[in-house]
């Protein structure tokens, strides 16, 4: 089917129509983020880089000293540019603006997709498919930069497939590659690591284009268009590379760091090549397969939790492998360049997941691989293709089939949603807290400065703390997982006693510590001193 | 004419030719072999001179460059050379490169020598002399010394007001093998070092190091070092290679009597290796030192933390330069941040060791553990530091209370000596930190693995005493007072252990054990001596033999504070010898006999379980052998004993009770239901010994079961006396929810179950992990039905959405 014949044959929506519908969307899953929890939450990464925004606007420097992002600076910049211009304080913006930011990755997704699929009803569709993947709402869900650096991503694929269909008119072209490599430049300064895995995937698909228009018979192939594609993609390519060399090196040396800490030639390979990113501690990449078990109350959760992944894994490679098959063998040509993009793409994508998770296995230890939103962000539109040239014997075929689809897809985003939120009921991964507890912290602040206080199995309560009180010291030392030498004051809630019985774990305070703070719902207990040196 | 020409000739030939190559003996670190100069500028005069030495091979070479235009012709190098503007070049085999280039100039500051080494791994420095002198490896001199007074040496004395400046991964201080690869060479010093001569006698009196590392602050290495020597006795610097403080070695510390020249070159590398004492540390016997992690200022001044200090005191006041007295105090203050788990207490560790004899061995040892505040100031040149002054530390340590371990050194054939004092203590010092610190409620290890021929004691853990001696009359030892137990490895599987039974401040039962025979045919061979107020016990399971003598032997014969000076040191040293006998210490028997008085001999009998009883009196169990037979003063209680095991007790009088076991029971005291799973409720153990024999040696295993689960609750060594009733607390949290049964049972020494009880506690459901409770937790409304509608109502619009946009049908083509 050609480009044209994608074009829906009834009356279409307004492509601006469209836009809104998947802003809505979006804005949809923001809204249940936000009313979730009411912003009583806090997240490792979240409160990691509400450090490194409030180190760069106390130090007003782009490179401070301490507690800065190694891998890039450009969501600490975005961050402290909204705080200045708004007067948010950090907290406030990472547990609010930066969800409701998340819809910001909306319009460069519904642009790419409409070059990919070729209608605005078809990247409306690929929207709305990307909006039920679970692992790429967990990282809108965040305070983190991903939601950019995909973002970012998504606008450099448009811009770059754009600017190969504006080689007539020099002034757009023109434009197009500046803010193409702007916009690289971009994802660089957010996310080096991953910008640079990133440009190889870019060029990666172009060997992956050039394989397929060269198997090609001469009559279909457009040689000319051919030509230039190929050479844009290397020459692109080699530029992104260079700007990369030229950030790490030059520009930005904590990025170097960041490399130095993997040791083997393997691991920095693998870092700069693949979807992974460099953890700071060797060890404290945690693995993920391995923790499945633990982080839900069954592995029957994970799966229903994880269901979209999975049926867009299947499906895509099901397509993916259906069309490298029919042209490979020459039965069928590629209807058009985008579709040979698509397959590009989606194949260099899918390649590097799969390298990088040999990676995370054989290497591990430095190296933290992230799972799937890449490689989503070009499953849905090669699906959406699929599904929209679909062309089943019957109308009632077709029917029953798309409100079968419609149910299923309704039901995913409920699973989606439940699993990026770390819902609790299915969760044992907590993120919300209780104000009571917050309430507590204040207290110690007070009563126990220079002094220890357990505050639960993980970072929730610290993270929490932070994120409520704009990252601003305590003087009270919050002590989170196992308990910390001289510790002897435990923080312990009705949250932190269903949390323990969930996980099987005894609450770390003996029978007999006194009650030394109470409100209701929060209790501070302090264990009785068994030697003369305890107080 | 010619005559005089030719003989002017002959001289000018002697003059400009090398010395004859014989080899000029010097005390200093190189040998001369030759010396001849250079005048390459047609002055007139030399501005180059040549020395042919060894120094780091046979055949070495310095050349001499003069900068001030002042070079003399001579044949005495130290005549024809200077260390004021001349640039010094070290030649490692004569082979015409530079190893080592020292530049020295005048400046404002005053005279500054600079040295110059390999910085590019070559092993050669790289360098121009002419028309410049320009030195290439580095921009950077590595070690910089300046002298503000403008002399290095003069007739008669050196000068050791230096401030030195160290740049590069040179070990300039005690710590900084720790910190090395975060040493730079980069022009930023990471060390800088005073010296002082503040008796201008020429010798240094005081030194610190600053050390800064571009390491973590919060790693433990010390950064500032500081030493004194109080008597003003550093030797004289002997070994240089010209220079009065250039030499060769790898030793950082000075040693005992022999000052090396500090700056070490290693020749084979090219490189300045170290920059080590001035003044020694430990190598003298009135100096002290301070290596602390904080780092006092000018400005303020902080606390000290680590060895702070650490001092020498010649209590025999000979200047032999081998201290008799050694204090090392490791001070921790308030919220240390280099310590994990640190409160808001000063505590300290302290190492106090003495030579008694003055026989250049360590006699004697405690190991102190307290928390006491310290106020003191303490002034120094430059800073001033909140640390006890080495002048006072001997007496601020014995003026207060401790927890304490003592060792003597008792293996006379080896003389034990270190630099530091005795090292070996029977505590484990982190633990016991930890537990000093309050950040561990298990009691610190107390190991009785010291080597053979260390007796050592230790006092409660729980109680601090001023760490008095006493000379016991049993043994005619020093002790510790308030020792509650002790040991002494004599070696050959024998060892002889002290025990404190009553609790007064004495020991009161000397115990020798003897491990003979092998796997097959092992036995252990004891022999016990109990000290009462009014008795001796003796028993020696070899011989089959128990006595009781009546006597009273007074608990101490003197009682003394260890020596702070040299009066009370000798005081010691008298009583010692007026009282030290040369006692066998496999034989308590001689001991016991000793003292005379009624006695009561037991034959064919044997004594276990000594003990005191609450009446002020004493109880043993004795076994009555087949061929018992009493003798002597109360032998009338034991006629006709049959073989069996008897209770003896003592109060007024002997009283003999025959022994019937322990009768143990356990009685669980358990909430028997609860609703919640986290709550907590006291629990424990109660066990009752119903019998007067004592139950001593048992274990108690506890356990909680839940159908085929098997969760440890608790395995303890306990004992419980004859007629009386012990308390265990159980800690147990159950984790899931329904009926458990905690079963206790009590095992004696050989595994065998001598007690066993059980209940059942059930546990009923709680709305812990129900879903509507953990929903209406997590819901900032508090209403658990939020999520759901929200979900609902995502779910419905996508689904909505979707069929919306999906792509319409298609009609059915028809073919005609």
């Amino acid at each position: 089917m050609s480009q044209h014949q994608l074009h829906e044959t009834d009356r279409p929506l307004p492509a601006t129509l469209h836009l809104l519908i998947a802003l809505g969307l979006g804005l949809l899953f923001a809204s249940y983020v936000l009313l979730r929890y009411g912003g009583l939450w806090g997240e490792g990464d979240t409160t990691t880089f509400a450090f490194a925004i409030q180190q760069m606007i106390s130090s007003e420097q782009l490179i401070p000293d301490v507690n800065r992002y190694a891998n890039g600076y450009g969501y600490q910049v975005l961050a402290t540019f909204l705080s200045q211009i708004s007067g948010a304080p950090i907290g406030f913006i990472q547990r609010y603006a930066a969800i409701l930011l998340a819809i910001w990755i909306i319009p460069p997704a519904w642009l790419l997709y409409r070059e990919l699929v070729g209608s605005a009803r078809g990247a409306t569709l690929a929207t709305l498919f990307l909006l039920v993947q679970p692992e790429l709402l967990f990282v809108l869900s965040r305070g983190t930069h991903e939601k950019f650096t995909r973002g970012l991503m998504l606008l450099s694929l448009f811009l770059l497939i754009r600017s190969l269909r504006s080689t007539d008119r020099l002034s757009r072209f023109a434009s197009l590659i500046i803010c193409f490599y702007l916009c690289i430049y971009a994802v660089i300064a957010f996310n080096t690591f991953l910008a640079n895995s990133f440009v190889l995937a870019v060029l990666l698909a172009l060997v992956l284009c050039w394989v397929v228009i060269r198997e090609q018979p001469l009559s279909l192939r457009p040689a000319a268009q051919a030509g230039v594609l190929v050479q844009r993609l290397l020459f692109t390519s080699v530029i992104c590379l260079i700007l990369v060399f030229a950030f790490i090196f030059y520009i930005y040396p904590p990025a170097q760091i960041s490399l130095r800490v993997l040791t083997t030639i393997a691991e920095r390979s693998a870092a700069l090549i693949l979807d992974v990113e460099p953890v700071p501690l060797a060890g404290d990449a945690i693995n993920p397969y391995a923790t499945i078990d633990s982080a839900w109350i069954s592995r029957e959760a994970y799966v229903l939790l994880t269901l979209s992944n999975w049926l867009l894994l299947g499906a895509s490679a099901s397509i993916w492998l259906w069309q490298t098959l029919a042209w490979g063998l020459g039965r069928r040509a590629p209807p058009d360049p985008a579709a040979v993009l698509l397959w590009a793409f989606y194949g260099a994508f899918a390649i590097q997941g799969a390298l990088s998770i040999l990676a995370d296995f054989s290497i591990g230890g430095n190296l933290q691989h992230r799972v799937f939103p890449s490689f989503t962000l070009l499953a849905v539109p090669l699906i959406t293709r699929a599904v929209i040239q679909w062309q089943p014997p019957t109308p009632s075929i077709q029917r029953s089939a798309y409100a079968t689809l419609a149910l299923v897809l309704g039901l995913l985003a409920i699973l989606s949603t439940l699993k990026a939120t770390n819902e609790p009921v299915l969760s044992n991964k907590w993120i919300f807290y209780h104000p009571s507890e917050l309430q507590a912290i204040t207290w110690a602040d007070t009563h126990l400065a220079e002094r220890g206080l357990w505050v639960g199995f993980d970072e929730r309560l610290i993270a929490g703390d932070a994120l409520a009180t704009d990252v601003q010291p305590r003087a009270v030392r919050l002590d989170g997982w196992a308990v910390e030498a001289g510790t002897r004051s435990f923080l312990i809630s009705d949250v932190i006693r269903s949390r323990g019985t969930r996980l099987g774990v005894p609450l770390p305070i003996t029978n007999d510590a006194a009650i030394t703070y109470d409100n209701g719902i929060t209790q501070i207990y302090r264990l009785r001193p068994e030697t003369p040196y305890q107080r | 004419m010619q005559r005089w020409f030719l003989i002017g000739l002959l001289l000018l030939a002697v003059h400009l030719t090398p010395a004859a190559a014989h080899a000029e003996l010097s005390a200093e670190g190189m040998t001369l072999l030759g010396i001849r100069q250079q005048d390459t500028t047609g002055a007139g005069r030399p501005n180059v001179t040549i020395i042919d030495a060894a120094f780091a091979t046979e055949r070495d070479q310095v050349r001499v460059y003069d900068r001030g235009q002042n070079m003399v012709a001579s044949d005495d190098w130290r005549i024809a050379t200077d260390f004021t503007d001349d640039v010094w070049v070290f030649d490692v085999g004569a082979d015409g490169t530079a190893q080592l280039i020292i530049t020295f100039q005048q400046t404002d500051e005053g005279l500054v020598a600079e040295l110059w080494d390999d910085r590019t791994g070559d092993g050669r420095v790289l360098h121009q002399i002419e028309p410049t002198l320009e030195l290439l490896d580095s921009p950077f001199p590595t070690v910089r010394v300046l002298a503000r007074d403008g002399w290095w040496q003069r007739a008669d004395r050196s000068n050791f007001n230096l401030h030195l400046t160290v740049d590069g991964p040179v070990r300039a201080s005690f710590a900084a093998p720790a910190f090395l690869e975060f040493l730079r060479h980069d022009g930023e010093p990471d060390f800088t070092i005073t010296v002082r001569d503040t008796t201008n006698s020429g010798r240094p009196d005081w030194q610190w190091v600053d050390a800064w590392p571009k390491a973590p602050e919060t790693s433990g290495p010390a950064r500032l070092e500081a030493i004194q020597n109080v008597a003003d006795d550093e030797y004289p610097i002997t070994g240089s290679i010209f220079w009065y403080l250039l030499g060769s070695g790898e030793q950082y510390n000075k040693d005992y009597l022999i000052s090396p020249p500090p700056i070490k070159m290693d020749w084979t590398t090219g490189r300045l290796a170290i920059v080590g004492e001035f003044v020694a540390s430990r190598f003298n016997d009135d100096v002290w030192f301070m290596y602390s992690q904080y780092r006092p200022t000018p400005a303020e001044a902080g606390p000290a933390s680590f060895e702070s200090p650490f001092g020498f005191y010649d209590l025999a006041q000979d200047n032999d330069g081998y201290p008799e007295l050694q204090v090392r105090m490791v001070a921790n203050p308030p919220r240390n941040l280099y310590i994990t788990g640190s409160n808001d207490s000063w505590t300290q560790q302290i190492r106090y060791s003495w030579d008694q004899a003055n026989t250049t061995t360590w006699d004697y040892k405690l190991e102190l553990f307290g928390q006491h505040p310290i106020e003191t100031i303490t002034h120094l040149p430059d800073f001033a530091v909140q640390m006890i002054a080495y002048e006072q530390l001997p007496q601020w340590v014995v003026e207060r209370e401790w927890s304490i371990d003592f060792v003597a050194v008792e293996n006379t054939d080896l003389p034990y000596w270190t630099s530091e004092g005795i090292y070996e203590t029977p505590t484990d010092t982190r633990q016991m930190l930890d537990y000093n610190l309050g950040n561990s409620a298990e009691r610190p290890r107390r190991s009785v693995d010291l080597p053979v021929g260390m007796r050592h004691e230790s006092t409660d853990l729980e109680q601090t005493y001023q760490p008095y001696l006493y000379f016991s009359p049993i043994d005619g030892k020093l002790h510790l007072r308030h020792a509650t137990q002790g040991a002494w490895d004599l070696g050959d599987a024998r060892a002889l252990y002290y025990a404190n039974l009553n609790g007064d401040a004495y020991l009161d039962q000397w115990l020798w054990l003897q491990n003979t025979g092998d796997a097959d045919n092992y036995r252990t061979i004891s022999r016990q001596l109990n000290v009462t107020d009014a008795h001796l016990i003796y028993s020696d399971s070899a011989v089959e033999q128990v006595q009781l003598r009546a006597v009273a032997v007074p608990p101490s014969l003197f009682e003394t504070l260890p020596p702070t000076n040299h009066a009370e040191w000798q005081q010691l040293g008298s009583q010692l010898a007026q009282h030290q006998r040369d006692l066998d210490p496999h034989d308590l028997r001689a001991k016991f006999n000793q003292f005379a008085g009624d006695t009561l001999t037991l034959n064919g009998a044997r004594l276990r379980d000594f003990r005191f009883t609450d009446a002020g009196g004493f109880r043993f169990v004795l076994t009555a052998l087949p061929h018992f037979s009493p003798r002597g003063a109360d032998a009338a209680l034991f006629a006709g004993l049959a073989p069996g095991e008897y209770l003896v007790a003592y109060t007024d009088q002997l009283q003999i009770t025959p022994l019937p076991p322990p009768d143990l029971t356990l009685t669980l005291h358990l909430a028997a239901q609860g609703d919640t799973l986290s709550r907590l409720a006291p629990r424990g153990i109660e066990l009752s010994n119903a019998e007067i024999a004592d139950a001593n040696g048992l274990t108690l295993y506890v356990e909680a079961q839940q159908g085929e689960q098997r969760v440890p609750v608790l395995e303890q060594r306990v004992g419980v006396h004859g007629m009386d009733q012990q308390w265990v607390a159980l800690d147990w949290q159950p984790t899931q929810l329904g009926a458990w049964t905690i079963v206790a049972r009590l095992f004696d020494q050989d595994q065998q179950q001598v007690a066993q009880t059980q209940q059942t506690v059930t546990l009923g459901a709680n709305a812990a992990t129900a879903p509507a409770h953990i929903l209406h937790l997590s819901s900032n409304t508090r209403v658990w039905w939020q999520a759901p509608v929200l979900l609902l109502v995502i779910g419905g619009v996508i689904a909505l959405i979707f069929s919306r946009l999906a792509p319409p049908a298609r009609p059915t083509e028809h073919t005609p």
